[in-house]
C-alpha cells in the first residue's frame, strides 16, 4: 500500500543554528496509529511543529501525494498540544465548533457534528461550559472532540496524557485509542513513555538524536533493535558493541558455575517487585550497563551478591551495520563504529 | 508584517524629514497691493479673510464674531473668520512657513504689539508698508501722534496699522477699600496694613511688568531718559530706590511674596475671589464686562497712580503670505472706520478706547461719541488723558523682567 | 460585617471623589459670581453656556475634533497592532532600534520638534490640513498604544494563535477570534488613551493645523488665559462629554464584536 504521510530528509534548526531535526525521514499508512517515543528535548515537539505548519523546515512532507511545503492554513492536520489549550473565552460547543467555522460549516451542522463529537467523548452534559469550569480529563477530552470534529487528515497529538495523573491517564488513553480507531483517524502519537507508546501505536517509531532510529511494532523493537541507541532507550537486555541479547534470553546463575554458554559478570545492586514477580537490578561493570531482570525459580540472590549472566551466540541480535559486513559487506561501506 | 513595516518606515520618515529640512530657498514675497483703493476693494469683494487673535475673551470674540464679521460681509461682501491663536504661536507659523518657502499661507490678519511686532519685522515675517493705503487711516488717524511712528521704539514703517488704545489702570474693591494707595509711599502703608491684599503679576506677563514700569517712572522721578534712550544701561546706579521699595513691600504681598501670579488672568482670578483687593491692566475700560459677567464684584472701581497711566497701542498687521492682502486691507480699513471703533467701545463688547481722532470724525459720530456711556468704573477720557505717559522702549521690559528675579524674588 | 462597612465608606468616597469635582465644575458654569467661602454662586446664569454655544465655530470645531479622534483611533489601531505583535512574537534585525524610536515620543517633549514636524508639513503640502493634523496626532499616540497593546500580545502569548492556526484560522480569523477577545482589556485601554491624547492636543493642531483646522481645544485653551470660570467650567465639561461619548460608542462596538465572535 501506498504511503499516506511521507517525510523526507526534514532538517530543522532554531535561530541559534542547533540542528533539532536532522535529516529525517518516516512515512505512515492511511488510518494508522504512530507512536513517537524518544528522550526528552531530542525533537519531538518540533517535528510535530513542523508537520503542522507552525515551524519553517527544509526537506519534503507529502500527504496523500500532494507537497506541503509551504505554510498553509488548511492542510487537513490538526495538532493537539501538550495543554489542552481550550480558548478560555468560549464554551464548551464553542470551543468545538472552532475549526469547522473556519472551514466555514453552516451554523446548523456543525452545532449538529459538535454535539456528536461531544457525545464520544462523554461530554455532552457541558457544552454550556467554559473551559476553567472543566477538569483536567475532562478539557483533554473536550480538546480531542475540537480535533477530531474538524476530520483532520492526520492528527497530531503531543504527549496528550502528561498532565494527568496515573489513573486518569490510563483511563482517558484507553478512550482516546478507541475514538482514535472507531473514526480511522491517521495520527502520530507523541510521549516519552514506553508503555504508553506500545498501547496507543499500532507501530513505534523510536526518535532520538533528530532522526528516527527504528520503525516497527513495539515487540519487535524490543528484542531487535537495529542499532545501540534503540537498544538503549526502549528494548529491555544487554547491549553488546555489536548486538543485543533480550532479557528473555538472559540467564543468571551464581558467579563462578561453569558453563560453556557465553558469560558476563554481574552485580545485584537493587530489587523491586512488579505483577507480584521480583525483579532483579544487575550492573553490568564490563558494559557500564544496568539491566532488570525478572527472578527465577531456581536461584534467589540478595542485594550485592556477584552474578554471572549467561547467554549463547544465537541469543544475538546483530545490528544493521554489524549485520550488513557480516553478509560480506555488500552495504554501501557504511562505518562500524557506535557512538 | 508588512503593514508594521510601512508603518514605522512612515514614522521614521517623518522624524527624518523634520531633521534634515532647511529652508529651500527665498520665498517670493507676496506685494502690498499698488492699486487704486476702489480697485482694491473690489478685489476683495467676495472673498475669504482670516484673522488670527488670540481668543481668550468673550467680550473681544462677539465684537469680531457679532458685529465685525456680519457689517463686513453686509458692507464688501467679506467674509471675516477669526482664528483663535496665541501670538507667540502664529509668530512662529509664520517663522517656520518663511523657512519652509511657503508663500501662500492661511492669516491675512494677525492683531500684534511690542515685542512680538519686532519679531516678526526683524525676520521679514510682515507683507510691508501698507498702513497709508488705507483711507480711514490716513483721514482719521492724526500721524503726528507717537504711536503711528513707533510700537515701544520699534519703528513702524507703515507695516501694522493702529486697533486700539488703551491705559493702564488699577481696579479695586471699593468695599473693601476706601483709599487705593496711588503711589509707592501709600503703598509700603497699605501693604503693611492690610497684609496679603495687594501683589502684582510675575514681570514677565506684560501687564506685571507694566505695573513696574509705573513704578519705575515714579521712582525716577519720570526720568526724561526713559523716553530718550533705547538702552537701560543708564540706570545702573540709579535703580536702587526703586528696587528698595519694591523689596520692601514684597513681604506683605499676597503669599508673603513668596510667589507672584504667573498672569494677569491669574491675579483677575484672585481679585475676583477676593484673596486679593486689586487688579490692574490695560485696556481702562475692562472692568466693565468683567462686572457684567459677574467675574468681577460689582463693587470694583479704577483708578490711575499718581504717577501717570501708560498708554498702550496695539496694531493689526499683514502677514508676507497673506493668500489675501486686498481683503485683509479691506477689512483692517473697515475695523479702522468710525463706525467700527465706536462699536468697539461700547462697553457691552470689548469696550477699549479708539485710535481715532475725534474732532476728525463726523459730526453725527462725534456726538454717539459724546453721548456713549463705557460704563461706571471707566475713567473720564480728561483724567486718562492728563495721566498719560508714553510707553517705554521694549528694552526695558526685558531689563525689568531680568533684574526682578535677582532683586526682588531672590531674597 | 466591619470589613464590609469599610468597604462601604470606601465607595461611597470614592463615587463622592469622582462625582464631586464634575458636579462643581458643572455647578460653576452655571454660576454668577461665586466666591469663596460661599457655599453657592450668588446667582445663576446661562451666560457661560450661550457665550460657548454662541461660538460660531464650535459646531465646526466638535465635527472636526471627533472627526480627527475617529480617524487617529482607527489609525493608531491599524498601525499598532500588528507593530505590537511583531514586537511581541518576532525577532528581527534592528528591533531594538525600532522599540527605540517608538520610545523617543514619550521621552522627547513632542513640542521640541513640532518645527521641524511643521516644516515636514508644509513640504508635504500637509500643514494647515485635516490630514496633517490626524497624522501628527498619530506621534504622541501611537508609542503609547504600541506599548499598551504589546504587553497584552506578551501576556496571551503565541499559543493560542498556534492552536488557532492548527484548526484552520487564517490571520485575519485569528485576529478577531484570538486578538480581539483576548487582547479586548489591552485594545480599550489602548483607544481610551488615544482619544484622550487626540481629544487634548493643543500646541500640535495649532500649529499643523495652523489654526485653520479648529478643533475644541484651539477654541477652549485660549480661554484659560481668561478669569471667566464658567466659561472654562462650561468648556469643561462639553469636553469631558466628548470621550465619554466615544467612550460609549467603543464600548458599543466592543461588545457587538465579542458576541458575533462567540456565535458557535
Ligand atoms: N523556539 C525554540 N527556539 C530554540 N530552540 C528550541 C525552541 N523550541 C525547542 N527548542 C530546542 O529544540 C530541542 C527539541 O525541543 P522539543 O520541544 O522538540 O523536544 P521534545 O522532544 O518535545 O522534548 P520533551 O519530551 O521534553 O517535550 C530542545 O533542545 C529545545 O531546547
Ligand atoms: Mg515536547
Amino acid at each position: 500500500m501506498e504511503n499516506y504521510i511521507e517525510l523526507k530528509n526534514i532538517t530543522k534548526h532554531y535561530n541559534d543554528q542547533r540542528i533539532i531535526l536532522d535529516d529525517l525521514s518516516l512515512s505512515m499508512k492511511k488510518g494508522e496509529i504512530l507512536s513517537v517515543v524518544g528522550p526528552s528535548g531530542c525533537g519531538k515537539t518540533t517535528l510535530l511543529r513542523c508537520m503542522a505548519g507552525l515551524e519553517g523546515h527544509e526537506g519534503i512532507m507529502r500527504m496523500n501525494g500532494t507537497d506541503l511545503s509551504g505554510r498553509t492554513d488548511s492542510r487537513g492536520i490538526v495538532l493537539m498540544f501538550q495543554d489542552s489549550l481550550l480558548f478560555p473565552h468560549m464554551t464548551v460547543l464553542e470551543n468545538v465548533t472552532y475549526g469547522l467555522k473556519m472551514k466555514k460549516i453552516v451554523k446548523r451542522e456543525r452545532i449538529q457534528s459538535a454535539r456528536e463529537m461531544l457525545a464520544k467523548v462523554d461530554m455532552s452534559d457541558h457544552e454550556k461550559k467554559f473551559p476553567y469550569e472543566l477538569s483536567g480529563g475532562q478539557q483533554q477530552r473536550v480538546a480531542l472532540a475540537r480535533a477530531l470534529v474538524t476530520k483532520p487528515d492526520l492528527l497530531l497529538l503531543d504527549e496528550p496524557f502528561s498532565n494527568l495523573d496515573q489513573s486518569l491517564r490510563y483511563e482517558l488513553r484507553q478512550y482516546v485509542r478507541d475514538v482514535l480507531v472507531e473514526e480511522e483517524v491517521t495520527a502520530l502519537f507523541i510521549t516519552h513513555d514506553k508503555e504508553e507508546a506500545s498501547f496507543m501505536g499500532d507501530r513505534l517509531a523510536v526518535m532520538g538524536k533528530g532522526r528516527i532510529q527504528q520503525v516497527g511494532h513495539p515487540e519487535v523493537l524490543s528484542i531487535q533493535p537495529c542499532n545501540p541507541f534503540v537498544a538503549r532507550f526502549f528494548s529491555e537486555g544487554l547491549v553488546l558493541e555489536e548486538g543485543f541479547i533480550p532479557t528473555q534470553k538472559l540467564t543468571l546463575i551464581p558467579s563462578g558455575s561453569p558453563s560453556k554458554d557465553i558469560q558476563m559478570e554481574g552485580e545485584v545492586v537493587n530489587e523491586s517487585l512488579e505483577y507480584g514477580k521480583k525483579i532483579y537490578h544487575i550492573r553490568v561493570p564490563h558494559l557500564a550497563q544496568t539491566i532488570t531482570i525478572p527472578s527465577s525459580e531456581e536461584h534467589n540472590f540478595t542485594k550485592g551478591t556477584s552474578i554471572t549472566l549467561k547467554y549463547t551466540e544465537n541469543n544475538i541480535h546483530y545490528f544493521d551495520e554489524v549485520r550488513k559486513i557480516k553478509k560480506g559487506g555488500d552495504g554501501e561501506n557504511e562505518i562500524v563504529a557506535y557512538s | 508584517m508588512n503593514l508594521k513595516i510601512t508603518a514605522l518606515i512612515l514614522i521614521f520618515s517623518m522624524f527624518l524629514a523634520a531633521c534634515n529640512s532647511e529652508g529651500n530657498g527665498e520665498p517670493q514675497t507676496s506685494k502690498v497691493p499698488d492699486q487704486k483703493w476702489e480697485d482694491i476693494e473690489q478685489e476683495a469683494e467676495g472673498s475669504t479673510v482670516n484673522l488670527f487673535m488670540w481668543g481668550g475673551d468673550n467680550g473681544i470674540n462677539r465684537y469680531i464674531d457679532d458685529w465685525v464679521a456680519p457689517k463686513l460681509k453686509e458692507n464688501h461682501d467679506i467674509t471675516l473668520k477669526r482664528h483663535p491663536m496665541d501670538t507667540n504661536e502664529f509668530i512662529q507659523k509664520l517663522q517656520t512657513e518663511k523657512k519652509a518657502g511657503k508663500d501662500k499661507g492661511t492669516i491675512d490678519i494677525i492683531w500684534i504689539n511690542g515685542e512680538n511686532f519686532k519679531n516678526a519685522k526683524e525676520n521679514q515675517l510682515l507683507l510691508g508698508s501698507f498702513a497709508s493705503k488705507l483711507p480711514n487711516y490716513e483721514k482719521y488717524i492724526n500721524q503726528d501722534k507717537n504711536f503711528t511712528k513707533s510700537d515701544m521704539g520699534t519703528d513702524i514703517d507703515g507695516m501694522e496699522a493702529p486697533w486700539g488704545n488703551v491705559q493702564f489702570v488699577m481696579w479695586y474693591d471699593s468695599e473693601k477699600v476706601k483709599n487705593p494707595p496711588k503711589n509707592m509711599d501709600e503703598l509700603k502703608k497699605f501693604v503693611k496694613e492690610h497684609p496679603g491684599k495687594f501683589t502684582y503679576p510675575n514681570p514677565k506677563d506684560f501687564s506685571g511688568n507694566a505695573f513696574l514700569r509705573h513704578v519705575l517712572y515714579e521712582k525716577t522721578d519720570q526720568d526724561p531718559k526713559l523716553n530718550e534712550k533705547d538702552d537701560p544701561s543708564w540706570l545702573e546706579g540709579e535703580d536702587e530706590a526703586f528696587w528698595k521699595d519694591l523689596k520692601e513691600i514684597s513681604p506683605h504681598l499676597w503669599r508673603k511674596g513668596k510667589t507672584y501670579p504667573e498672569s494677569l488672568s491669574q491675579l483677575d482670578q484672585l481679585y475676583s475671589k477676593g484673596e486679593v483687593w486689586f487688579t490692574l491692566g490695560f485696556n481702562e475700560a475692562r472692568g466693565e464686562g468683567l462686572i457684567k459677567d459677574g467675574v468681577f464684584p460689582p463693587s470694583t472701581e479704577s483708578f490711575v497712580l499718581d504717577v501717570g497711566s501708560i498708554g498702550n497701542t496695539h496694531y493689526l498687521s499683514i502677514p508676507f503670505n497673506s493668500p489675501n492682502p486686498e481683503g485683509a486691507m479691506v477689512a483692517i480699513n473697515f475695523m479702522e472706520s468710525p463706525e467700527a471703533q465706536l462699536a468697539k467701545m461700547d462697553p457691552s463688547m470689548w469696550g477699549e478706547g479708539m485710535v481715532l481722532e475725534s474732532d476728525r470724525l463726523p459730526k453725527d459720530i462725534q456726538k454717539e461719541l459724546q453721548a456713549l456711556n463705557r460704563g461706571d468704573t471707566v475713567l473720564s477720557t480728561k483724567e486718562l488723558e492728563e495721566a498719560y505717559l508714553p510707553e517705554l522702549n521694549s528694552t526695558y521690559i526685558d531689563w525689568i523682567k531680568e533684574h526682578w528675579l535677582n532683586e526682588v524674588v531672590q531674597k | 460585617m466591619i470589613k464590609n462597612i469599610f468597604l462601604k465608606t470606601l465607595l461611597v468616597l470614592s463615587i463622592i471623589l469622582t462625582i464631586g469635582p464634575i458636579l462643581l465644575v458643572a455647578i460653576q458654569s452655571f454660576s454668577f459670581r461665586w466666591v469663596w467661602p460661599d457655599l453657592l454662586p450668588q446667582r445663576f446664569g446661562l451666560r457661560a453656556w450661550k457665550a460657548v454655544f454662541e461660538d460660531p465655530s464650535l459646531l465646526q470645531a466638535l465635527g472636526n475634533s471627533m472627526m480627527i479622534t475617529a480617524a487617529v483611533v482607527m489609525l493608531t489601531m491599524v498601525i499598532s497592532m500588528p507593530a505590537a505583535r511583531a514586537l511581541a512574537f518576532e525577532q528581527f534585525k534592528g528591533k531594538t532600534v525600532i522599540e527605540t524610536i517608538l520610545m523617543l515620543p514619550l521621552l522627547i517633549p513632542l513640542l521640541f520638534i513640532v518645527m521641524g514636524l511643521h516644516l515636514t508639513m508644509i513640504r508635504f503640502n500637509l500643514a494647515d490640513t485635516l490630514a496633517g493634523v490626524i497624522l501628527v496626532h498619530l506621534l504622541p499616540c501611537v508609542p503609547y498604544a504600541i506599548r499598551i497593546l504589546r504587553t497584552g500580545y506578551e501576556r496571551v502569548g503565541t499559543k493560542w494563535y498556534e492552536q488557532a492556526i492548527v484548526l484552520g484560522a487564517s490571520r485575519q480569523k485569528q485576529f478577531w477570534t484570538i486578538t480581539v477577545p483576548m487582547l479586548m482589556p489591552s485594545i480599550r485601554s489602548a483607544i481610551v488613551l488615544t482619544v484622550v491624547i487626540t481629544l487634548s492636543q493643543y500646541a500640535l493642531t495649532a500649529i499643523i493645523g495652523g489654526g485653520i483646522i479648529t478643533t475644541l481645544p484651539i477654541i477652549y485653551y485660549p480661554y484659560f488665559n481668561s478669569a471667566d470660570q464658567p466659561i472654562i467650567a462650561a468648556f469643561t465639561l462639553l469636553f469631558a462629554v466628548l470621550p465619554i461619548l466615544f467612550w460609549f460608542v467603543i464600548e458599543l462596538i466592543c461588545r457587538s464584536v465579542t458576541t458575533m465572535i462567540r456565535q458557535p
